[in-house]
């Protein structure tokens, strides 16, 4: 059997498409245990294991096939009300789900799945499905009649004799014609099954009728092999087919093949699969472009202040607007391509959920909100990981057993919300739970005992401070801790997943009522307006998104607002005291500025406000940040600057370093 | 202006080696003095050379002695270290002489860095017969050409 290659674009389409059709029966059978029994719903799983059937055929992955059809043919005695979808029959179809996605993950990583097949659950799960269904109806056959389609014209299409893989060659044919016009039907759909014998009469291909038959033909002529091509008239049903005319009526089951075609041979036409590294190219080009263009605004201001007569010069500003605004739309446009909807992590979560729930006894309700909010595409992949552990922190430690809490005289049902919003520049994600919450003195005596922090120090932490401690390596791994705090593994995994994309995780708790996780990501990274300092010779860049205001203090103003510490600064600013600091102490930069005045930038960052004192504002830029991240690091050629969150080339090709706020102050 | 400098290198390259044409990457170094040392850089490792005088140097605050600062190549930010720096361990100032200096981009575990040179001799071919091992970490080997062993710089021990 072919290893699936996912460099490749065929492969890769075979292996999204597929994934996505699990995934949607995943989907559905969620739902009908959620909200009850549901026709269309079958309908919907039906035609997913008809459509991971037939392109599993047309790679050759026999046991891929035979588990999809095992589904379907269960999905069609529930869809014809032989069959009662009871708990046991969805826990089936799951099982069954799981089998496809380990059968596609083996095609993936070794395309043997012969290793999968002598598992013997995997045979026991299929005789399953199979005895469920087979008790109430044998298999149905397949239709042998031709279907005769209203509006429809017949083309009957012979390959030649000794022709082998003619499913192979169906499939070419209808991708052919399906370029000129719309394949209503192909009869025999049975090109999954690969039997030469099927098609030893030719195919009948159901286009609309006013296509224009001497086109298609000519396009099916372009293949080789094809033996005739011939209009069949409605009154001359030759062939050798036996005609139902009862069939014209299309029944559900008929209608399914045409549009499962429908799906292998044109995705979905709304959108385009592009690479990532395609959109990053894309996004880095017009990065220069907006860095071009604002040469090129430069240029014309200078020229218009000269010549402000001349008629080309005013040509030349007209064209610059119009350029200007374009490179936005296209810079705008160019970054939305980035942007993902979270519902593609979120939509994983109730299979999850509902499996933890199962095996910890516990009753869990799980609402999701906000799965519309997109982020950029790199960070989804980053972000999954760590709700995933939350979520499986907050159901096995977070929420009580159901007698646990109906002596709590809570509901016995667990309640966990996961919810997505957008805060200025940012998005959040929530994951509350409403289970026995972070006992603190617990921590208190584990991290006492295990000497992480001293007496003297512990009594000048906050129950922040505490919290703070479950992130720490090490500190929740200890088994006692886990069933006493109730907290798991590997909070600081997750913490240091999160700070990895530039995000942050707070963490509130009530001892008794709940937990709840908060996570804040910037929404992208890419291209941002900064304004510009410098200090020395060093230009700093800090994003315009996160300033408040640009302070101007002279001596006077700047004692009366702020309270010096021998180690620390703060000012007073709209009623919040807020920690000063300066780029040239950060920095350890000498930048020889003596001004009269102080300037005092006031930005928030992604948890606390700050104010950075700066030696000289030099302007305001849109820059693409590349991120220097790889040249970062104690071992890193550039040390440990964690500040720098990365370097932008502007306008003049010079280099301006943009400092990441969050890190500039840790306390 | 940097294209200008690759040209140069190239010409460089060809106007040594023209009479070698068989010769392969592994066989050809860069090589320079420094305080009366012959050293090399592999051409292997070698992604470009630009002049020095071409170039802005950025410093980054806070970076160890011997790490210049960072530039801009063609859209790539490059990381600079000096190498007379690095090796006398002392700290340096952007000097005056910047015209014979040389930044030669090298690829070290997949990052460009460059180094900051000056007295380069040209590009030499090895005899790697004469190979010999040092032990000298910041070197992977003594390398031997035209009569003379040149030190071949480890960048990878080295940044």
């Amino acid at each position: 059997m072919v290893k699936l290659n996912l460099e490749d674009s065929y492969h890769f389409m075979y292996w999204e498409e597929t994934k996505a059709q699990i995934a949607n029966i995943e989907a559905e059978v969620l739902m009908i245990e959620e909200i009850g029994f549901d026709l269309e719903s079958i309908h919907h799983m039906f035609r997913m294991a008809h459509s991971i059937k037939g392109s599993a055929v047309t790679m050759e992955y026999k046991a891929l096939a035979l588990l999809a059809h095992e589904l379907e043919s269960l999905f069609t005695v529930i869809r014809d009300g032989k069959l009662v979808c009871t708990h046991e029959i969805t826990q089936m179809i799951l099982e069954g789900v799981d089998g496809l996605k380990r059968l596609l993950d083996q095609a993936v990583h070794t395309g043997d799945f012969s290793e999968l097949l002598d598992d013997l659950d995997f045979k026991a799960l299929e005789n399953r499905i199979r005895s469920a269904y087979s008790k109430i109806a044998p298999v149905s056959p397949s239709i042998e009649v031709v279907p005769n389609y209203e509006g429809t014209q017949k083309i009957h299409v012979k390959f030649q004799e000794d022709l082998e893989m003619i499913a192979v060659k169906v499939f070419l044919v209808c991708s052919a014609v399906a370029e000129i016009t719309k394949v209503i039907a192909v009869y025999p759909n049975e090109f999954e099954t690969l039997e030469d014998e099927a098609f030893k009469d030719g195919i009948m291909l159901y286009v609309d009728e006013i296509a224009d038959y001497e086109a298609i033909k000519a396009v099916i002529f372009t293949l080789t092999d094809i033996l005739a091509v011939n209009k069949v008239e409605p009154a001359d049903l030759s062939g050798g087919y036996e005609v139902d005319e009862s069939l014209g009526q299309l029944s559900v089951s008929q209608v399914t093949p045409r549009r499962d075609f429908k799906l292998s041979v044109a995705m979905d036409i709304n959108s385009v699969r592009i690479s990532n590294q395609k959109v990053n190219r894309l996004i880095n080009l017009v990065g220069e472009l907006t860095l071009d263009k604002e040469t090129l605004l430069d240029i014309t201001r200078q020229l218009k202040a000269a010549y402000r007569r001349d008629r080309n010069v005013q040509r030349l500003d007209d064209i610059c607007d119009s350029i200007a605004l374009l490179a936005s739309e296209l810079q705008e446009i160019t970054l939305s391509a980035r942007l993902i909807p979270l519902s593609i992590v979120f939509d994983k979560l109730p299979r999850m959920v509902r499996g933890i729930a199962q095996d910890t006894g516990k009753k869990i309700k799980l609402e999701i909100m906000g799965g519309d909010q997109s982020i950029d595409r790199s960070m989804i992949e980053e972000i999954a990981d760590p709700l995933t552990h939350l979520l499986r922190n907050a159901i096995d430690h977070g929420i009580e057993s159901a007698e646990k809490r109906r002596a709590l005289g809570k509901p016995e049902e667990g309640k966990i919300n996961i919810s997505a919003r957008q805060g200025d520049s940012q998005v959040v994600i929530e994951i509350a739970d409403d289970g026995g919450g972070i006992d603190i003195s617990r921590i208190k005596v584990k991290a006492l005992t295990q000497n992480l922090i001293s007496v003297e120090e512990a009594e000048h932490l906050t129950e922040n401070d505490w919290l703070e401690f479950i992130f720490k390596p090490g500190f929740s791994t200890a088994a006692e801790v886990t069933e006493l705090s109730g907290r798991g593994v590997g909070l600081d995994v997750v913490k240091s997943n999160i700070t990895m994309i530039n995000g942050a995780i707070d963490i509130q708790t009530i001892f008794g009522k709940g937990t709840c996780f908060t996570i804040k990501l910037p929404l992208t990274m890419a291209i941002m307006n900064v304004l510009l300092i410098s200090e020395g010779n060093t230009i700093f860049g800090i994003p315009s998104s996160q300033i408040l205001e640009i302070i101007r203090l002279n001596q006077l103003e700047y004692q009366s607002i702020c309270y010096e510490t021998p180690y620390s600064r703060m000012i007073k600013w709209e009623e919040d005291m807020i920690p000063l600091v300066s780029l040239e102490d950060i920095f350890e930069i000498k930048s020889g500025i003596q001004s009269k005045h102080r300037k005092i930038i006031v930005a928030s960052t992604v948890d606390r406000k700050i104010a950075i004192e700066v030696s000289q504002v030099v302007g305001e830029q849109e820059v693409v940040i590349k991120s220097i991240k790889h040249l970062v690091g104690a071992n890193a050629i550039l040390g440990e600057i964690y500040e720098i969150l990365g370097v932008s080339i502007l306008g003049n090709g010079s280099l301006a370093q943009i400092i990441d706020l969050s890190k500039l102050i840790r306390f | 202006m940097e294209k200008e400098a690759y040209w140069e290198f190239l010409q460089m390259q060809s106007g040594e080696l023209r009479d070698e044409a068989d010769i392969e990457d592994a066989n050809c170094v860069l090589a320079f003095q420094f305080d009366q040392t012959q050293f090399c850089i592999a051409c292997a490792e070698i992604a470009e050379v630009v002049r020095f005088k071409d170039v802005t140097i950025q410093s980054v605050p806070r970076t160890k002695t011997g790490v210049l600062g960072i530039f801009n190549l063609r859209g790539d930010v490059i990381p600079v270290i000096d190498f007379e720096a690095m090796w006398k361990t002392h700290a340096t100032t952007l000097s005056d002489q910047r015209r014979h200096k040389r930044i030669v981009v090298v690829n070290v575990n997949g990052i460009q860095v460059g180094v900051l040179i000056s007295g380069v001799l040209g590009l030499v071919s090895v005899d790697l017969s004469k190979t010999q091992p040092t032990d000298d970490i910041a070197c992977s080997a003594l390398v031997y050409a035209e009569g003379k062993y040149f030190k071949q710089l480890d960048l990878a021990a080295w940044l």
